[in-house]
C-alpha cells in the first residue's frame, strides 16, 4: 500500500513539474488558488479553503507541488506533496508529513500520508455574490501507528470529510481586497492524524470549525489570520487549537511564498508549541 | 537557561490566541463598516485622473489587451477608434464622472460570443496591467475592478 502510495505521489509529483516547464500557468487570477496546507489541500497553512490548486479555469488542468516546514518549539515538522486540480472543479493531492518527537522520544518521528479529493459545488470566489463552496476529502494513514497506539489512539487511519466556504471582495476595508473562508470538518484525527485516530476519551467523528482572514495589501502581499478546532481524543495528553497569522507572496502565479507564525497549543504533553511555519509552492 | 524561555513563550502563546482573534474580529468588523457609505470623498473618476487619466488608462487597457494572445484574436474585428471611445464613456459613467455611455449593454454586447472564463480573466489581467502601468494605487485599482468584475454575468458565456 505505501508503495503505491509513494509511487502515485512520484508520478503526481512528476507530472506536476513536468506541466509547470511546459505552459503558462492557468486562467485564473494570481493568488486565487490559495496557498498550500500541511494536509495537502489548497488553503490556507493548516485550514483547508474552497479555492482549488494552482491557476486551472473550467477548461484546464492546474495544480501545485509544495514544501513546509514547521519549527514548534519542542519539534520539527517537515511536510510536502502536490496537488492535480481539473477544471476548477476537482483536486485531488497528496502529502506526506514528518513530526520529529525527538524530545518525547529520542530518536523516533511521527509520519502520516494524506490522499485528498475536493469537489467545487457551486460558487466563485470572485465572480458570484454566494461564496464558493467547495467539498472535501482527507484520507489519512499514520504510518508510524505503533507510537499513537500506546498512547490510546484507535486506528492507523481516518478520513476527515469537509465542507468549505471562501469569498473575496475585491474593494473591502481600506479599499483592500478581503478574503474570507470558512470550513467545517468532522473528523477523528488526533493532532491531525499524526497521533492516529480516535481515542480511549473519545472516539467518535466530531463536528470542528475552522476559519481564515486575509487582506491583501497588493495583488502580491496578503497579511492573515488562521483557526483551526481540534478534537481532543487521547486521555494521556491535552489537545489545543491551533492558530496562526500569516504572510503570504505572490510575486507571479507560478512561485508563492508563506511565512507564518504558528501556535499549535500542547503537543504530547509539551505545551506552548509556538514557531515559525515557512511554505514554498510552485503552481501551475 | 530552557524554563524562562518556556515561560516567555507560554507568555506570548496566550497573548497570541487573543491577538488573532481580535484580528478577526477587527477584519470583520472593518469588512462590515467598509459597505456603509463614508464621508464625501473624491470620486473614482477624479482618483483615476480625470478625463486625462481614464483616457490614458483605456488608451493603455487596448494595447494590453492587443498584446495579449489569450484574447487580443476576439478584437480582430474591432473598430479600435469606437472601441476606444464606447471604453472611455463607460468607465466615465461607471466612475462617477457624469458621462452618458452612448453604446449597448454588456449583455447586448457580448451576444452570442461565448467569452470564455478565462478570456474574461485575461481582460481583468489587462486592465490590472494598465492600471499598474499608469501608478494607480491599490486602493484605487480595487474599486475599478469591484466595479468590473459584476459584469462577468453579462458577459461569460454569453
Amino acid at each position: 500500500m505505501s508503495s503505491i502510495i509513494r509511487a502515485s505521489m512520484l508520478c503526481l509529483m512528476l507530472s506536476a513539474v513536468a506541466g509547470t516547464l511546459q505552459a503558462a500557468p492557468g486562467g485564473r487570477l494570481i493568488a486565487t488558488g490559495g496557498a498550500m496546507t500541511v494536509e495537502g489541500a489548497a488553503g490556507g497553512g493548516i485550514v483547508p479553503w474552497a479555492l482549488l490548486a494552482g491557476y486551472a479555469e473550467d477548461e484546464q488542468f492546474g495544480g501545485s507541488a509544495w514544501y513546509t516546514q514547521v519549527q514548534p518549539k519542542d519539534f520539527t515538522m517537515q511536510a510536502y506533496g502536490a496537488a492535480l486540480s481539473l477544471h476548477n472543479r476537482v483536486e485531488l493531492s497528496i502529502g506526506k508529513q514528518r513530526f520529529d518527537i525527538d524530545e518525547v522520544i529520542p530518536g523516533e518521528q511521527l509520519e502520516q500520508t494524506i490522499l485528498g479529493a475536493k469537489l467545487r459545488l457551486n460558487g466563485d470566489l470572485i465572480y458570484t455574490r454566494l461564496p464558493q463552496m467547495t467539498l472535501g476529502l482527507q484520507y489519512k494513514k499514520n504510518d508510524t501507528f505503533a507510537i499513537p497506539e500506546s498512547v490510546g489512539a484507535r486506528d492507523d487511519k481516518g478520513l476527515d470529510i469537509y465542507l468549505a466556504a471562501s469569498k473575496l471582495w475585491l474593494d473591502g476595508p481600506f479599499h483592500r481586497s478581503l478574503f474570507l473562508n470558512a470550513t467545517v470538518r468532522a473528523t477523528r484525527a488526533n493532532q491531525g492524524g499524526l497521533l492516529g485516530f480516535g481515542g480511549d476519551r473519545r472516539n467518535r467523528l466530531s463536528l470542528q470549525a475552522e476559519a481564515s482572514a486575509g487582506l491583501f495589501i497588493t495583488r502580491q502581499w496578503v497579511l492573515g489570520v488562521e483557526y483551526r478546532q481540534k478534537p481532543d481524543n487521547l486521555g494521556f495528553a491535552r489537545e489545543d487549537d491551533w492558530y496562526d497569522v500569516f504572510l503570504g507572496w505572490f510575486p507571479s502565479k507560478r512561485v508563492s511564498l508563506v511565512a507564518a507564525w504558528s501556535d499549535l497549543g500542547s503537543i504530547t504533553g509539551l505545551d506552548d508549541q509556538t514557531g515559525v511555519y515557512l511554505s514554498l509552492q510552485v503552481s501551475q | 537557561m530552557k524554563p524562562s524561555y518556556s515561560m516567555a513563550m507560554g507568555r506570548l502563546r496566550r497573548c497570541l490566541a487573543p491577538t488573532v482573534l481580535h484580528m478577526l474580529v477587527a477584519i470583520l468588523v472593518g469588512a462590515c463598516s467598509a459597505t456603509s457609505p463614508a464621508k464625501p470623498e473624491m470620486t473614482l473618476y477624479e482618483q483615476l485622473g480625470g478625463e486625462a487619466g481614464v483616457e490614458q488608462l483605456t488608451t493603455d487597457f487596448i494595447r494590453e489587451i492587443a498584446a495579449d494572445e489569450r484574447i487580443k484574436g476576439r478584437y480582430r474585428q474591432t473598430d479600435i477608434g469606437r472601441f476606444h471611445r464606447m471604453m472611455t464613456e463607460q468607465m466615465c459613467m461607471e466612475t462617477g464622472g457624469g458621462c452618458t455611455y452612448s453604446g449597448d449593454d454588456m449583455l447586448q454586447t457580448h451576444a452570442g460570443m461565448k467569452i470564455t472564463r478565462v478570456e474574461f480573466n485575461g481582460i481583468v489581467e489587462a486592465l490590472m496591467r494598465a492600471m499598474d502601468r499608469n501608478r494607480i494605487p491599490q486602493g484605487v485599482q480595487n474599486q475599478l475592478l469591484a466595479l468590473y468584475a459584476p459584469m462577468h454575468a453579462d458577459i461569460v458565456n454569453r
